[in-house]
């Protein structure tokens, strides 16, 4: 299920933003690169995890070495550069774990933002201007295709789980919804352009 | 489609009940008499429905094919006509139960002698939407 759901989810996206050979090649091409930033990226992650409380509370106490380890495994396996069905499917199942978390996308995509934000500072700092251009390119295109996957994957689950217990099948839930969200635009018209 | 809603006005008038709306189980309404937020009450009975089902089903009681509410100020009673629809009455406090129930068991069998007959009328459904 979670292979189709992935193909699925990357299906919808326009292939000038998925990663192409040549993005994958620059990947692995500055692969040590990506590595040597691990330390500094799982500690600036967490650090800022744990200094805001919404987020802070998602975690266990002493949950956040575990998570570490987690992200540094994440980081190892990404930068292998084998983007396959399986590991876009692993994204997705991050979507699933997400919703039993309460990891919300708001915080995930802002957090992957943090994670761009210095991969691409520091590529620019340290790696000739063509080549970090190239690695800016590829980062974000994986970047937003992992973002892409979590998010809508949390979205998928989220509902399928409301569909389960409920009995309510997805047409019902669609209308469901539908119904509740014109009223909410009618309740919200000042704010159409 | 006329003859769903005279069915439906007639048990309304009959039961001096506030509302009738017939729906499929994907929430859309097929055919409704005073029902105010149609879309709404239509989405609202098919998934109290699904609840009832799910739940039912979940303890081993099989499906359902009544669902009766007692609200503050009079009744909520959803009955199966078929495996795709529903019907919704809205009833008044001092309704008669007994009788209101012997017009609702009626008009489901109306009901669904009409949409037995009518192979067109899944169609007609989906033109609405």
């Amino acid at each position: 299920m979670l292979h189709q759901i992935t193909k699925q989810i990357l299906s919808e996206l326009p292939d000038q933003t998925k990663l192409n050979n040549e993005d994958i090649q620059v990947l692995k091409r500055n692969k040590e690169f990506v590595f040597s930033l691990a330390n500094v990226l799982v500690k600036d992650f967490y650090d800022a995890l744990f200094g805001n409380d919404a987020t802070k509370a998602i975690f266990k106490p002493g949950e956040r070495e575990i998570r570490e380890k987690s992200l540094g495994m994440w980081m190892v396996k990404t930068i292998e550069g084998k983007f396959d069905l399986d590991y876009w499917s692993w994204q997705t199942f991050v979507g699933i774990l997400h919703v039993k978390r309460r990891v919300t996308n708001n915080m995930m995509i802002v957090m992957m933002g943090r994670v761009t934000d210095i991969i691409i500072t520091q590529a620019v700092l340290k790696l000739p201007t063509e080549e970090a251009l190239a690695l800016k390119t590829a980062w974000i295109k994986f970047a937003n295709t992992t973002l892409s996957l979590i998010a809508e994957a949390y979205h998928i689950f989220y509902m399928k789980a409301v569909s389960n217990v409920t009995g309510m099948n997805q047409n019902l839930l669609n209308n469901a919804v539908k119904v509740e969200i014109d009223n909410l635009v009618d309740q919200n018209k000042k704010f159409r352009i | 489609m006329r003859g769903l809603e005279r069915i439906l006005r007639n048990l309304v008038d009959n039961t001096n009940s506030e509302a009738a709306v017939l729906v499929n189980s994907e929430g859309l309404t097929i055919a409704s008499v005073h029902a105010e937020n149609e879309d709404r009450v239509a989405v609202m009975i098919a998934s109290l429905h699904s609840m009832g089902e799910k739940f039912s089903n979940d303890l081993s009681k099989g499906g359902i094919n009544q669902f009766y509410i007692k609200t503050d100020t009079g009744y909520i009673l959803l009955k199966d006509v078929n495996k795709n629809t529903i019907l919704g009455l809205i009833a008044k406090e001092d309704t008669k139960l007994g009788l209101l129930m012997m017009y609702l068991d009626a008009s489901v069998k109306e009901i669904s002698s009409i949409l037995n007959d009518d192979s067109t009328l899944d169609l007609n459904v989906r033109s609405i939407i």
